[in-house]
């Protein structure tokens, strides 16, 4: 920027011959040094001319219905303005409340369930110690473990697996605007590392409590992953009930090398424990409304009725 | 005393009524408010200098409202109106200041 020349201009050349080379930036020091409106000087300069004192009364209506709408003004801008906070606060305190009264009601309904799911399988050995049939309560068994409606226990290994160290939630504990997610892990990552533990020959699993059945899905709500359509937060502690080759075949498979990636790439962190006993806890697995068994147990004879 | 009553008695009027304001002309309230502070700054200013004219208070106000209202609805429909807002709040508010500073050596002498 070159400083224009300098022009003689009348005004300043009539205050006198001396020229401020900072005029161009006289804005601010104008703003600073003269902040009265020039109006009040040059109307009492009119009036001091004309003979008349240079200020007038403070009792014009004019000026006092002037001030009634400057008060109005503060007044109602301040209602406006404060308003539409306080509004928006209060509808959060209830979406909020309104959250936590649901998930009491879930909380609560589960416990029922789960004790309701006790006493029928209470009942249902009763029944079957009725019937002395130790195949039939045998049978059972093995379906709800294999369905997961059961819980199960038995050797296996635990792999923990975790969010890369700094990729927490933001400074507003708000994981969606987490610029740097790189080391989070997505659904994706725990269904291919789950599908390779299935290859590797798991029998049963369950992330962080929640038994994966045939009718689990591994998912996210924004980057929440959700398993049985509860949210779990990280680390995700994948039990595993197998036998002993599972962790080898596991390293093996797709899954392993692909859980390795994930460690080396992006930091990744995972632990994998043997242990001699794991427990899986039952599914709340919904009872079946439509389908029903090709073949059922007691009629072996074909009574299909909108099969597949 | 008497304009003073006045603000005061505008100030309940604007409590006791509260009009809702609508949607539209919320972004224009803050700048509204901050260019009449000015005017009446100036104009406490200049009763203490002694060259109050109430005309030129009412015209200042008016046209400090109007024209902050004009910037802001230029700035929002160029998509800086909260740059401009600043803008406007920055220059008024310094305005504010010095005028308040001037009415503070007329009053206490320091």
């Amino acid at each position: 920027m070159t400083a224009p020349p300098p022009r003689p201009d009348p005004a300043s050349a009539t205050e006198g011959a001396r020229t401020d080379p900072a005029r161009s930036m006289s804005l601010i020091n104008n703003l600073m040094q003269a902040p009265l409106d020039p109006g009040y000087r040059a109307a009492a300069d009119r009036r001091l001319a004309a003979g008349r004192p240079a200020a007038v009364g403070l009792r014009s209506p004019l000026l006092i219905v002037t001030l009634v709408v400057v008060g109005l003004c503060l007044a109602v801008a301040a209602h406006a303005l404060r308003v539409p906070q306080a509004a928006s606060d209060r509808r959060r305190t209830e979406l909020i409340d309104s959250i936590k009264a649901r998930q009491q009601t879930i909380d609560a309904d589960s416990r029922t369930i789960n004790a309701t799911r006790k006493q029928v399988s209470a009942l249902q050995a009763k029944a079957l110690e009725h019937q002395n049939d130790t195949s039939l309560a045998d049978r059972l068994n093995t379906l709800e473990v294999a369905t997961g409606a059961g819980a199960a226990r038995g050797p296996g290994l635990v792999l923990t697996v975790d969010d890369a160290p700094g990729s927490g939630t933001d400074v507003e504990g708000n994981p969606r605007t987490d610029s740097s997610d790189t080391g989070r892990l997505t659904s994706t990552d725990l269904q291919i590392v789950v599908n390779g533990l299935w290859a590797a020959g798991a029998e049963a699993v369950s992330i962080n409590g929640q038994r994966v059945t045939t009718q689990t899905a591994i998912r996210f709500a924004g980057e929440a992953i959700l398993v049985n359509f509860r949210a779990l937060s990280p680390p995700y502690a994948i039990s595993v009930i197998g036998g002993p080759k599972v962790a080898d075949r596991f390293r093996a498979n797709a899954g392993g090398a692909y859980l390795r990636a994930l460690v080396s790439g992006y930091d990744i962190r995972e632990d994998l424990a043997t242990k001699d006993s794991v427990t899986v806890p039952a599914a709340a697995t919904p009872p079946l409304a439509h389908a029903s068994a090709l073949t059922s147990p007691s009629a072996s004879s074909s009574t299909t009725k909108g099969g597949s | 005393m008497i304009p003073a009553i006045g603000l005061v008695v505008g100030l309940v009027i604007g409590i006791v009524v509260h009009p809702d304001v609508p949607l539209s002309l919320q972004p224009y309230l803050p700048i509204a408010v901050i260019a009449a502070l000015d005017a009446v700054f100036g104009a406490v200013r200049a009763v203490l200098d002694g060259i109050f004219d109430d005309k030129v208070f009412v015209v200042s106000f008016l046209s400090n409202v109007v024209v902050a209202a004009l910037i802001v609805y230029l700035g929002d429909q160029l998509g800086v109106g909260s740059q401009l807002s600043t803008g406007v709040v920055v220059v008024l508010g310094v305005r504010i200041f010095s005028n308040v500073a001037a009415i503070r050596r007329h009053l206490f002498h320091a």
